[in-house]
C-alpha cells in the first residue's frame, strides 16, 4: 500500500493506547447521545432496555476486539504506580455499602446505600444522564485495551 | 442522624477518589490513575469477561430495571 509523505499510519503501534482525535470525538458524541437517551427512558420499558442494550453492544465489540488483540500477542505495557490509595477507597466504599445495607433494612432513607442515593438523584434527567455517562466511561476504561 | 453521617461518608469517599486521581496526575505516576487501575484489574482475559458481565449488570440494575 502506498503511504504518502506525512501521512499518519492508520493504526497505533502495539501498546500505544492513544485514540485518534476524529474517532474519539465521534465516540464521545455517541456516548453522550446514548447517555442522554438512557436519561429520558423509564425503567421496565422497551425504551430503557434498548438504550442500555446499545451500550452493551458497543462494549461487547470492544471486549471482543481486546481479546483478539491479546490472542494476537498485542498487550499494552503493565501500568505502574502505587495501587494502595485506590484499594483503600474501594475497601472503604464496599464496607460502607455493606454497613448501610445491613443496618438499614427497609429504612433506606436513614441508611442510604449507593442504589438509594442513585434512586433519589435519578428523578432528575440530567443527573441520570451523568450517571449513564459515568457508566459508559467506566466501560470504556475497562474494556478498551 | 445516621443519614447525615452516611451522606458525609459518601461525600468523603467521592472526595478521596478525586484526590487519588489528582495525586496520580500531580505526582507523575507514583500513584496509579483510575484508568491504570482498570487496566490492572482486566489484564487477564477471564477477569475482563467477568468485568464485562458485572458492568452490564450495573447498567441493567440502575437504568433498565
Amino acid at each position: 500500500m502506498t503511504r504518502w509523505v506525512g501521512e499518519r499510519p492508520r493504526q497505533n503501534p502495539p501498546g500505544d493506547r492513544r485514540v485518534p482525535r476524529a474517532p474519539l470525538l465521534v465516540g464521545l458524541a455517541l456516548a453522550a447521545a446514548d447517555a442522554g437517551w438512557v436519561a429520558t427512558t423509564t425503567p421496565f420499558t422497551a425504551g430503557a432496555d434498548t438504550a442500555v442494550a446499545v451500550g452493551f453492544a458497543v462494549m461487547a465489540v470492544l471486549v471482543v476486539r481486546t481479546l483478539r488483540r491479546r490472542r494476537g500477542g498485542v498487550r499494552p505495557p503493565a501500568p505502574t504506580g502505587a495501587l494502595w490509595p485506590w484499594l483503600a477507597v474501594i475497601g472503604v466504599l464496599s464496607g460502607l455499602e455493606l454497613v448501610a445495607y445491613l443496618l438499614g433494612g427497609s429504612d433506606r432513607h436513614a441508611w442510604p446505600t449507593l442504589s438509594a442515593l442513585y434512586d433519589g438523584a435519578s428523578t432528575h434527567e440530567w443527573a441520570k444522564g451523568v450517571f449513564a455517562a459515568v457508566w459508559l466511561a467506566i466501560g470504556w476504561g475497562l474494556f478498551r485495551r | 442522624m445516621s443519614r447525615h453521617i452516611l451522606l458525609g461518608c459518601w461525600a468523603a469517599i467521592a472526595v478521596a477518589a478525586c484526590a487519588c486521581e489528582v495525586a496520580a496526575v500531580a505526582t507523575g505516576g507514583r500513584i496509579r490513575r483510575l484508568v491504570g487501575l482498570m487496566a490492572t484489574l482486566t489484564r487477564r482475559d477471564r477477569v475482563l469477561v467477568v468485568a464485562f458481565v458485572g458492568w452490564m449488570w450495573l447498567g441493567w440494575h440502575f437504568f433498565a430495571r
